[in-house]
């Protein structure tokens, strides 16, 4: 079967229902709206969470009576976990250590007094960031079992809640985009639903002349599809334009300069959300089609 | 070639339409199926088409046996038979060559050949100066001239019509009964069944 005859059909089955067609195309754009803006909250709260993690870290405390050896090999160690983890590795000396406590008593750094050189009581430590909060616990069990590690701080509650948050949005996301598949299936195959039936002498017909149920079927798919493409550019760029001017007020607030977060551009995700539409668009022009068209088949 | 072996065709309903039947039509011959209305003409020919499952006993078409034929394979069994109807069954907004190319489309035929064949068949019909018009510009007799072009484009081995003169005025009815000798004469290796 020829391309031309397919795209054609299905151009001719749109404009043949222009009502059912507008109104199944608006109703998507608004439903892939709404995922849209889920998608780019959900998007910025990972990316935030990003920002934090890097700020935060694990704190990696070694025995005292480790040799430099030791110590240099327990930083090789944990870099060898492997930098799709590990984003960086400090060491902090026994004298930065001191120096820290010094500056953190301020007026009463006399405290320390008696405690420097040999007598330095501070652990050599190393402070770990990850690439992503998620995980910590895996690194945090993986060094506690390295050699001379004495204790591992981490600040596990922030870091929880933190994980707790993006893993919601991530739960709150897949849900929206199950809705939304179900309801733009349904709606297109109503749409369909309309144009099989007006053409259902058409149909019955082709199957007197020894027409497949592919050959019927490619019309209505290309008729959805056609739906589904037009609903996913349109909306890309009614998100875009949204998106990008939401983003700038909320960019140029108070707030989000005091905590030095950076929220996305919108060409940071614009190409995943177009796969994601584009992909949506024609599985729901399909699986619409298919399913609108299952009774009509049976002659 | 067409065998039917003691087929039965019962309705859900529990009508009996056809009850035992066992005949065969050769290659080459014409074969004309004459009953009261409700008498299951129709049915027999939706048998044929594989509309209708039959009830019992075996359909032979082609020397195979269609009684299991699995239901991907019905669309390849009517592209073997034209059929035809009393009612035309044309597109309405289609013109009579679309009407008769749309059934190349269907199989998948080439531009090419489409623009060969179809020419080709409204002339054998002897409608090659209304090949622009709608099935609402044309009369009765010539509607079906247009369903009986786009039975033969194809190059079927057997035409099926279902009372194709049911709707005729005699004088129609007997020209397009003598069009379906005269294509039978010339495709002398085709059987046909007909109703009427
Ligand atoms: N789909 C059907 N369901 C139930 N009964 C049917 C159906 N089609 C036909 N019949 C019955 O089968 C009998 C034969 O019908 P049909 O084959 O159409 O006869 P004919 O074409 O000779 O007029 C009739 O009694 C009719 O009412
Ligand atoms: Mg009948």
């Amino acid at each position: 079967m020829n391309s031309f005859y397919l795209i054609s059909e299905g151009f001719k089955n749109i404009f043949k229902n222009k009502k059912s067609s507008f109104t199944s195309l608006i109703t998507m754009i608004c439903a892939m709206f709404i995922f849209g803006v889920a998608f780019a909250i959900g998007e910025n709260a990972n990316s935030v969470v990003k920002q934090v993690s890097k700020e935060m870290g694990l704190q990696v405390y070694m025995k005292n009576d480790a040799t430099d050896e030791q110590i240099i090999k327990l930083g090789d160690e944990i870099r060898d976990l492997g930098n799709d983890k590990i984003a960086t590795v400090e060491m902090v000396t026994k004298q930065q250590a001191l120096e820290r406590m010094k500056e953190r008593f301020e007026d009463n750094d006399w405290i320390f007094e008696g405690y420097e050189g040999e007598d330095n009581i501070f652990p050599v430590s190393y402070v770990v960031h990850l690439t992503d909060l998620s995980y910590t616990k895996e690194i945090e069990s993986k060094i506690s079992k390295m050699e001379n590690v004495d204790v591992i701080r981490s600040s596990d509650e922030t870091v929880d809640t933190l994980i707790k948050l993006a893993n919601g949005i991530r739960v709150a996301i897949m849900v929206i985009f199950i809705l939304l598949i179900l309801m733009a299936v349904t709606i297109i195959s109503n749409t369909i639903k309309l144009t099989v039936h007006s053409r259902r002498k058409e149909i019955s017909i082709m199957k007197y002349v020894g027409a497949t149920n592919g050959f019927i079927r490619g019309p209505f798919v290309v008729e959805g599809i056609i739906i589904g493409l037009f609903a996913a550019i349109l909306t890309i760029f009614s998100l875009g334009i949204s998106y990008n001017i939401i983003i700038e007020k909320l960019q140029g607030s108070d707030v989000l300069q005091k905590i030095g977060v950076v929220l996305l551009k919108f060409s940071d995700m614009s190409q995943s959300i177009a796969i994601i539409f584009l992909l949506l668009g024609i599985g729901i022009g399909v699986i619409g089609s298919m399913v609108s068209m299952k009774k009509y088949l049976e002659v | 070639m067409i065998e039917f072996k003691n087929v039965t065709k019962i309705y859900e309903t529990g009508t009996e339409a056809v009850h035992d039947a066992t005949f065969t039509i050769e290659k080459g011959e014409f074969a004309f199926l004459v009953g009261q209305s409700g008498s299951g003409k129709s049915t027999l020919i939706k048998l044929i088409l594989k509309e209708e499952e039959a009830t019992k006993g075996n359909i032979i078409i082609n020397g195979k046996d269609i009684t299991y034929l699995r239901k991907k394979r019905v669309p390849f069994l009517r592209r073997s038979m034209g059929v035809v109807f009393q009612d035309f069954r044309l597109l309405p907004d289609k013109t009579v060559y679309d009407n008769v190319a749309f059934a190349m489309h269907i199989v998948r035929a080439t531009p090419k050949h489409i623009r060969r064949q179809v020419p080709m068949v409204l002339s054998l019909v002897g409608l090659s100066n209304k090949a622009k018009m709608y099935p609402n510009e044309l009369s009765g007799g010539e509607q079906q001239r247009v369903a009986l072009a786009r039975a033969l484009v194809n190059n079927p081995s057997m035409i099926i019509a279902d009372e194709p003169t049911g709707n005729l005025d005699p004088d129609t009815a007997w020209e397009i009964m003598k069009l379906l000798n005269e294509i039978n004469a010339r495709r002398n290796n085709s059987c046909n069944g007909y109703t009427r």
